[in-house]
């Protein structure tokens, strides 16, 4: 039989401010609106995989369940395909509200191999402009060791002339670097305004 | 017909086979296509700041000149799109130009190298080319960022373009409920298990209607549906054997091009079999 156990939330574990911090988003603006249809849990290639289906995800956030979203897997198993957010009725994207969780897990300091992915992702594309394909993997695969049962595939990769050992790069990439610290100089300005006020912003940079 | 050209990172790695079939078959159809000077990666699904993701756009838009943009890859083709709309809010558009060398005022046009042909090209003008049928039977298969979120040139549900381009070059597009299914392409590294399933299952409907090969618009889903179709076969112990190639393949094809020049011999899935089928 299949176990289909989950944990009652206590509203102990809400968390207002959270909750409002994501209502207050372009994104955010529609989750009040939501009807549990579940069209989005249905049409998701990948819910069968996840810890809450989108459909309970947009609920949790009306909750303000912040500690069960940020360490659920839903929001890094999504693969963006947005097949949910086309056909929503009430016009909610949930695709839209997995990129927005995405970058505040990260602030609470949530790791998992797909944060690592990201992050090393940005800092490639920050300091040559261009992903490279070999680069990215190479240092996804000194923090990642089980990647090197990826090694054979890299090398037929490499037979066929697809995967250039060189890195792609672009010249001048001040213009990039200031590009990837918008958010940071943005936090600091809000922080003397609000200097009360701890923001996940800031706990990102606290985190670097 | 000229458009400024932004290839993306992909066509200079593992999409070379796409970049080729790009080259050859444009030059064919003699739409010109000037490739953008030092542009920066879209920043694809894994620059996790809005903010920034909307300004790497931002930048290569600009860099356009007034000129539409064509773009190869869906996943650049969507970051594009989303960066201007993005651009609709005035304060975010701001603070993006403060830092932009060249300010960007949110009026290029991405367009994807399959609505170029579709749309401004047209398949009639396309069907002057043809020289050799091709009497095969092929999945269109469109992968998700191309027609979604939705106002994009095509359907997000039922997408028909690809299929028309089949047909325009003597194939026959089989019917594939698939056709905007995603890949697993974007969570292949993270999560490989649960991408080559969502692969598998892709094939196995492919299977189903005695296609002769799939054919793809993104060097992601080419990545994941011809390189990693071997990873798929020994996972789930199952034989796929099917050819996946780039529509500027299937269209180079017909147009009487060598394969090689197509960039066909960099697959990693053999397509001696298609090949026959084509040149018989």
């Amino acid at each position: 039989m299949i176990e289909m156990i989950k944990n009652a939330i206590v509203p102990e574990s809400r968390d207002l401010a959270f909750r409002d911090r994501i209502l207050k988003t372009d994104v955010g603006k529609k989750i009040p609106t939501c009807i549990q249809c579940g069209i989005c849990a249905g049409s998701c290639p990948v819910s069968h995989e996840m810890d809450y289906t989108p459909r309970e995800l947009v609920r949790m956030v009306q909750l303000g369940l912040k500690k069960e979203i940020l360490n659920s897997n839903t929001i890094w198993i999504c693969t963006t395909c947005f097949s949910c957010s086309v056909r929503c009725p009430r016009e909610i994207r949930p695709t839209e509200l997995m990129e927005i969780l995405k970058p505040i897990a990260v602030a609470e300091g949530i790791k998992n191999k797909n944060s690592k992915f990201d992050r090393i992702f940005s800092d490639v594309v920050k300091k040559t402009g261009r992903a490279s394909e070999f680069l990215l993997i190479s240092k996804y695969s000194l923090e990642e060791p089980g990647m090197i049962k990826q090694a054979p595939f890299g090398l037929s990769l490499i037979f066929k002339g697809k995967l250039p050992l060189l890195p792609d790069k672009m010249e001048g990439t001040d213009e990039l670097k200031a590009i990837f610290e918008i958010k940071a100089s943005e936090t600091k300005e809000k922080e003397k305004k609000e200097p009360a006020e701890k923001t996940a912003e800031t706990e990102v940079e606290a985190g670097k | 017909m000229k458009y400024s050209y932004y290839p993306g990172c992909a066509q200079h790695g593992t999409a070379v086979d796409y970049s080729m079939s790009v080259k050859a078959v444009f030059q064919v159809l003699g739409i010109e296509l000037e490739e953008i000077k030092n542009w920066n990666c879209c920043g694809a699904l894994h620059v996790l700041d809005r903010t920034a993701r909307v300004a790497l756009s931002a930048r290569t838009l600009q860099s356009a000149k007034g000129l539409d943009l064509a773009t190869p890859c869906n996943l650049c083709y969507s970051n594009l799109m989303r960066a201007n709309t993005a651009y609709e809010d005035t304060s975010l558009k701001n603070r993006i130009n403060e830092l932009l060398v060249s300010k960007y005022d949110g009026s290029t046009k991405p367009k994807h190298l399959l609505e170029i042909i579709v749309k401004d090209l047209g398949l009639l003008k396309l069907a002057e080319h043809i020289k050799r049928p091709l009497k095969i039977r092929a999945v269109p298969y469109y992968g998700c960022l191309l027609t979604r979120p939705e106002n994009r040139f095509d359907s997000p549900e039922n997408p028909k373009s690809l299929d028309e381009l089949i047909s325009t070059l003597g194939a026959e597009p089989v019917k594939y409920y698939y056709k905007t299914k995603c890949c697993g392409g974007p969570i292949l590294i993270t999560n490989e298990d649960l991408a080559l399933s969502l692969a598998k299952d892709l094939f196995v409907m492919a299977k189903e209607t005695g296609a002769d090969c799939m054919v793809v618009t993104c060097p992601m889903c080419h990545l994941q549906l011809d390189a990693k179709q071997k990873a798929v076969e020994s996972k789930f112990n199952i034989k796929i054997d099917m050819p996946v190639i780039y529509f500027t393949q299937l269209i180079g094809l017909a147009f009487g091009l060598d394969h090689e020049e197509l960039g066909l011999k960099k697959h990693l899935v053999k397509v001696d079999a298609l090949l026959n089928k084509v040149v018989k």
